[in-house]
């Protein structure tokens, strides 16, 4: 019987952000997320009350998983991060960061939840469908004939990793690599069946510890994990065996001759009779005999296979794999076009049998592993990716970051554009919402219901929550300044004092003549470094610009100048659009969520 | 077995206190400022909420009459799908109505019990009555005017649109409420067929903005291809809906495989084994089949076999689902592999892998069929799985209230006299914003007021009315005057009437009102005059109203007040024999309530409601289109608020601002929202009888024992139902 508790009643809270504690909980949240932002960001190691493994990182994913919080509205935030990630793999932090941001400018501003909702939504649009513009200056197009800003992206996703601890030789090797996996499961060349579906292949990723980062290498095939006792001498002469096709042949079932697979009834074995599993080992043999005339010459299976029949098959001549795993059966099937067989008892069917090109051994870091080569080129291609690296936790960060890069560069498939990087699309896009906002308020207002100093004040929220992202990726004390004319996002080493409300100015020359009658206090510009935070805009290639730090407030700023796409200089950091536009939907939305939250009911039982 | 007794004089208060709690809490997400609940499971998950059963059950309340009050909401709401939160208001207004009219009379627990009998029998007999005579025609139809028996779209858009205003935040309400419409009509509304089958036709996809969810063509199949083969894509598709293994297991529990002989039988049994397997492809591609759907999990022997023959087949594949397409196809499932025949087979136009998410389903369409519409599927996106479950959710009750929008079926079951409840049109809507509340209330003090001494009564008023009434005169007179007489007469009555009321209110709940009630109180005087300036003439009345307007209110108030008193003092001596004017105002004071708590956060726009929906009222004898009036007062009150903060200081500026809220107003008024008056019939017979039965308990027994389980015992003269 089962026992029937008393259930205890709820806990209530209401006007849950109104509660310090609450506060002060997101407010740590927002700062550990803030700091660990960028590629620049600082670790994190988590570990827990009862000892075990402890965990450095700083990316979104594992940080949001290992730190869970008792507070209901930080759970429902982590959650639909984690969301997020789970299908765009990018942007985490960022979307974080912007959510909390703009809950906190809410409370600052003292606008009515319902009010700041309707002013964040209305911003929201503005933004979508200024990114999503043609002519829109943060965003640049992928090009496909050449690798360059696919390598950028790659490099983006993994340099602002930076618990897998790269120096920038290895940071760009290991951007190329992912690259190159990428391309390789891309299949070219018309493919058959509907054509607008596209098949990808698919990057099987071998972790080696204890080896140099620079050791990591991509393998068009596969390569299997096979133990040192499996390789004999005849198979590894058969591996150096000349080219040419070879047959293969995959088992799903196991071919280890024991009655498991009978289902729930019993046997009764009369005295006399034939051993049932003799029987089943005739079974076995006869169909190795078939492998064996039908020139089977790779013989794998995914769980056991008799020692009987492993002999017999290698006696004549043929690669046997056994125990290769469920992770690696749909690869293989992908490769090399076999059907993976689950009968035994029938005969192998004709059509069931792959194709590989080759196989040897390759001996990776510590380990003998065999390759098999992909039959024919243009197939729908399996490659895999050998990640070294000197210990356990950098090389699952970097396995991490990898995969990341991988999706991010999928998506591209999708929609070919990339945004740029280093805090640019942020300041930019402010500086136009900004602009659009201020210029279109009295509409705005209008259409909304609210007055136009409350769609005043909560754009100036939304601005300076875009521009807190920026400002983010600065942890080392530098000043984020943001130009006047293209509102691209640089920054200033340490050292330099800039106070809010200057502007400084790029050429001696110009202070001259500036009016005198400015307001502003005007300084010397040149620590500002030689490019913005993305490189699209050079110092040298266009004088007269000014700066002014970030989220100093603005009377009015004109609206950001789109940069000339004549002769695009080298972009040194891109950022994924699809992930990044659904970061910022969801971050908004989320915030928008948090604020009209009223009450909060905690079961306890 | 020890128990405690609770002194019965407290029981009306403790009745009173215990559901004023859960208003407290209900009130939170009430109305169009009403925010989201968040709550979490004791397994962890989070979810959002704004629907009054999932609050009220989360709190896991302990009195044994609040558990009363919620299993009542929650069994009302599980009827209509509607009006769990309207049902907590109600039911608190009316606890007070009693308690404010027992403290009078002296004979509290009797008294109680007997009124709640008295409105219980009130609401049985006469409401729906009185809802045809006076609600009805101010409402509009929800089938379509021109063919009649077809569903009007556009209101039916305002509907669902109103409803999912409520439930889930205004910002999705609207894309929602559009992807729900578009389903209907996709499905030619078959309102009924989407209600049954809505698990296997939504699909829930968490991670993505609210703005993503979307209709698909076909129906979306929750399982995801066992075999890797891709499908052709072009051409009708044959599939096959099977329930059980095609292959069984060998030996089946219980049976034993004798092993012996010269006949090698484990050997012929393999071999029979693999005959069978090929003898069921063999009939598969005889019929054609490309496409397997099992609701079971398929040997993996079946599937390589299959897949030789370029069957796909697809896995686990839930109830839902099987069941939804066997009806869409029209073929039966398969469950023995023997029988396969023609009729099985289904032809579906397109099958693809579909990726929502983290999940991968497949999505097939059905060739066109001519007694339902275009089969379509909801995919609901949302950022977590907590917003996700609240649309779905949502949806699904919108459904449900659709449901009982269309169609008088579900009655409850109290209603076993009434015949006549087919009398009020099924179909019947009326905007939202309380204009139901505000006509009903009229209505009933209409008769509370025909019943009672009508000349006192008229005696009390004329001369505070002097000015309204010679305005209006001018329009009315043509009519016949005693009708049109009392009506405008009302009108004026009731802004008075409801000042006599939040008097007494101030008075009794110091609790919880003084407060606004005592600023509403001042607004009141200055706002209201401005509001009848905009509804009826010109400015150069304003002066000479003002200056009516203040002191005839603070001299008819007291009169007219203490005037009630008396008639409801008398009231009491009688009501054994069922007297309906006590019980039809307390109905009436506490359907107030109701827009008293939608436009809680401004005051004003509770007078200027009342106000338009009496206008329209009065209108309706010589008018011929009432419900495009009252579509106008555009209840939409998050646009009324933006209205008044968006005009500032009210005082200086009277004509200018009226103008702009009357602009305010017709630019929303298109999208205003309508709700389904059988529900609005619905909930308040189920709050009258969850009164009735809070009422006749006497006492609560807490009764502890320590082998059988705890509970609590409550003695009820009653239980209803």
């Amino acid at each position: 019987m089962s026992r029937v508790t008393k259930k205890a009643s709820s806990v209530c809270t209401d006007s849950p952000l109104s509660i310090s504690e609450v506060c002060r909980k997101m407010t740590l949240m927002r700062q550990i997320l803030t700091s660990c932002f960028g590629p620049n960001g600082r670790l994190k190691q988590v570990h827990n009350n009862v000892g075990g493994h402890v965990l450095t990182t700083s990316t979104s994913t594992s940080l949001l998983q290992a730190v869970s919080s008792s507070e209901p509205l930080l759970k429902l935030i982590t959650a639909s991060i984690l969301n997020h990630l789970s299908r765009f793999s990018d942007c985490g932090l960022y979307t974080g960061i912007l959510c909390f941001s703009l809950i906190d400018h809410v409370q600052k501003s003292g606008l009515r939840p319902s009010v700041a909702i309707k002013i964040n939504k209305q911003l929201l649009e503005v933004c979508t469908s200024f990114l999503n513009q043609e002519d829109c200056g943060c965003k640049v197009n992928v090009d496909f004939n050449s690798c360059q800003s696919l390598v950028t992206l790659a490099r983006s996703v993994i340099s602002s990793k930076p618990a897998c601890v790269l120096t920038e030789g290895e940071q760009q090797h290991i951007s190329t690599l992912a690259v190159h996996a990428f391309l390789l499961t891309v299949p070219c060349g018309d493919t058959p069946g509907s054509p607008d579906r596209v098949r990808l292949g698919r990057t099987v990723t071998v972790s080696i510890e204890g080896q140099f980062v620079l050791d990591s290498a991509v393998f068009p095939g596969l390569l299997v994990n096979v133990p040192d006792m499996q390789l004999q001498p005849t198979d590894s002469e058969r591996t150096r065996r000349g080219p040419g096709p070879f047959r293969l042949a995959l088992f799903t079932v196991s071919l280890s001759g024991d009655l498991s697979e009978f289902g729930e009834g019993s046997l009764e074995v009369h005295s006399g009779a034939p051993d049932p599993e003799d029987l089943i080992l005739d079974e076995l043999l006869k169909l190795g005999e078939q492998a064996v005339t039908d020139q089977v010459e790779v013989f794998m299976c995914q769980r056991v296979i008799h020692p009987v029949l492993q002999h017999y098959l290698r006696r004549h001549g043929v690669l046997v794999v056994e125990r290769l795993g469920i992770a690696l059966i749909q690869p293989i099937v992908q490769m090399t076009g076999a059907q993976a067989v689950a009968l035994y008892q029938t005969p192998i069917p004709p059509e069931a049998y792959g194709q590989v090109k080759g196989c040897c051994v390759r001996t990776v870091g510590s380990r003998e592993m065999l390759h098999l080569l992909p039959p024919r080129e243009p197939a729908p291609a399996v490659c895999t990716m050998v990640l070294c690296h000197r210990n356990d936790t950098m090389l699952n960060e970097l396995k991490a970051a990898c995969q990341r890069a991988e999706h991010v560069l999928r998506l591209t498939l999708r929609d070919p554009v990339a945004l740029l990087g280093g805090g640019c699309t942020e300041t930019h896009m402010a500086a136009y919402i900004s602009n659009k906002g201020t210029t279109e308020a009295t509409e705005a207002a209008l259409s909304l219901g609210v007055s136009q100093s409350q769609y005043l004040l909560g754009l100036n929220g939304f601005c300076s929550s875009l521009e807190a992202v920026a400002l983010a990726l600065v942890h080392d004390g530098e000043t984020g300044l943001v130009d006047l004319s293209y509102a691209h996002h640089w920054s200033v080493p340490q050292g330099e004092a800039i106070h809010s409300g200057t502007v400084l100015q790029g050429e001696a020359i110009h202070s001259g003549t500036v009016p005198q009658g400015e307001a502003l206090q005007r300084g010397d510009g040149d620590e500002v470094p030689a490019t913005c935070g993305c490189g699209l805009v050079e110092r040298s290639a266009r004088p007269g610009l000014e700066w002014t730090p970030l989220n100093t407030r603005y009377p009015s700023r004109p609206a950001p100048l789109v940069v000339g796409k004549a002769t695009p200089p080298q972009l040194r950091v891109l950022d994924s659009f699809t992930a990044k536009l659904n970061a910022l939907q969801v971050a908004v939305e989320m915030a928008n969520l948090v604020l009209d939250i009223r009450y909060v009911i905690q079961d306890v039982n | 077995m020890g128990m405690r007794l609770q002194p019965r004089c407290l029981q009306l208060d403790s009745v009173l206190q215990t559901v004023s709690v859960l208003e407290a809490v209900i009130r939170r997400s009430f109305g169009p400022d009403g925010g989201q609940v968040l709550f979490t499971r004791d397994t962890g998950q989070t979810l959002l909420t704004r629907h009054g059963t999932r609050i009220l059950t989360a709190l896991r309340v302990e009195h044994p009459l609040a558990r009363m009050v919620v299993e009542c909401v929650r069994r009302h709401s599980s009827v209509t799908g509607d009006g769990s939160k309207t049902f907590v208001l109600l039911l608190a207004s009316l606890l007070r109505e009693i308690q404010k009219h027992t403290r009078k009379a002296r004979q509290e627990g009797a008294g109680a019990k007997r009124l709640a009998e008295a409105l219980l029998a009130f609401g049985l007999d006469e409401l729906s009555d009185v809802i045809t005579v006076a609600v009805a025609p101010h409402g509009s139809s929800l089938s379509d005017p021109h063919t009649p028996g077809q569903t009007d779209t556009h209101t039916l858009c305002r509907l669902l649109s109103a409803f999912l205003h409520t439930r889930i935040s205004p910002t999705h309400a609207e894309i929602i409420s559009q992807l729900t419409c578009e389903l209907l009509s996709h499905w030619s509304c078959h309102g009924d067929f989407i209600n049954e089958h809505f698990p296997a036709l939504h699909t829930a996809v968490s991670g993505f903005p609210i703005g993503c969810s979307r209709l698909l063509e076909g129906q979306v199949i929750h399982a995801d291809f066992s075999t890797p083969l891709p499908l052709r894509d072009h051409g009708p598709i044959r599939a096959l809906a099977v329930t059980e293994p095609l292959e069984p297991s060998l030996l089946i529990g219980g049976t034993v495989l004798e092993l012996g002989g010269a006949n090698r039988e484990i050997e012929s049994v393999c071999v029979r084994l693999g005959r069978r397997l090929d003898s069921v492809c063999v009939i598969l591609q005889h019929l054609g089949v490309s496409l397997l759907l099992s609701s079971v999990r398929q040997s993996e022997a079946f599937l390589a076999a299959v897949g030789r023959y370029g069957v796909c087949v697809l896995e686990c594949v839930c109830e839902d689902d099987l069941t939804l397409f066997s009806v869409l196809s029209g073929a039966q499932p398969v469950s023995d592999w023997a029988v396969i025949g023609q009729e099985h087979v289904a032809t579906v136009t397109f099958c693809r892998p579909l990726v929502l998410g983290a999940h991968r389903f497949v999505n097939v369409g059905f060739p066109k069929a001519e007694d339902r519409g275009r089969p379509h599927s909801l995919v609901v996106c949302g950022l977590t799985e907590g917003q996700t479950e609240q649309s779905v959710c949502a949806v699904r009750d919108a459904l449900h209230m659709l449901h009982t929008t269309w169609g008088p079926k579900h009655r409850t079951r109290a209603t076993e006299r009434t015949a006549r409840t087919d009398v009020m049109e099924p179909c019947c809507v009326i905007s939202v914003g309380g204009t139901f509340e505000f006509l009903l209330h009229h209505t009933l003090l209409q008769r509370k007021h025909r019943h009672t001494h009508s000349v006192t009564h008229r005696h009390t008023h004329t001369p505070s009315h002097t000015d309204t009434h010679t305005l209006s005169h001018t329009d009315t007179h043509t009519l016949s005057h005693t009708d049109t007489h009392t009506l405008s007469h009302t009108d004026t009555h009731t802004l008075s009437h409801t000042d006599t009321h939040t008097l007494s209110h101030t008075d009794t709940h110091t609790l919880s009102h003084t407060d606004t009630h005592t600023l509403s109180h001042t607004d009141t005087h200055t706002l209201s005059h401005i509001d009848t300036h905009t509804l009826s003439h010109t400015d150069t009345h304003t002066l000479s109203h003002t200056d009516t307007h203040t002191p005839s209110h603070t001299d008819t108030h007291t009169p007219s007040h203490t005037d009630t008193h008396t008639q409801s003092n008398a009231d009491t001596h009688t009501l054994s024999h069922l007297d309906n004017p006590a019980v039809s105002g307390m109905l009436a004071e506490a359907l107030l309530s109701v827009p008293r708590q939608i436009y809680s956060h401004n005051p004003r726009h509770y007078l200027e409601a009342h106000a338009h929906t009496l206008s329209c009222m009065r209108n309706h004898g010589n008018s011929t289109n009432p419900p495009e009036i009252s579509a106008v007062l555009a209840a939409d009150g998050s646009n009324m608020v933006q209205a008044g903060t968006g005009s500032g200081s009210m005082s200086g500026s009277g004509s200018g601002s009226g103008v702009k809220e009357v602009t305010v107003w017709s630019s929303s008024g298109s999208s205003s929202g309508v709700e389904s008056v059988s529900c609005k019939y619905q909930l308040i017979l189920a709050v009258l009888q969850c009164l009735r039965s809070l009422l006749s308990v006497d006492t609560v027994l807490h009764a502890n024992t320590s082998h059988t389980l705890s509970y609590t015992c409550q003695r009820e003269e009653e239980e209803d139902d």
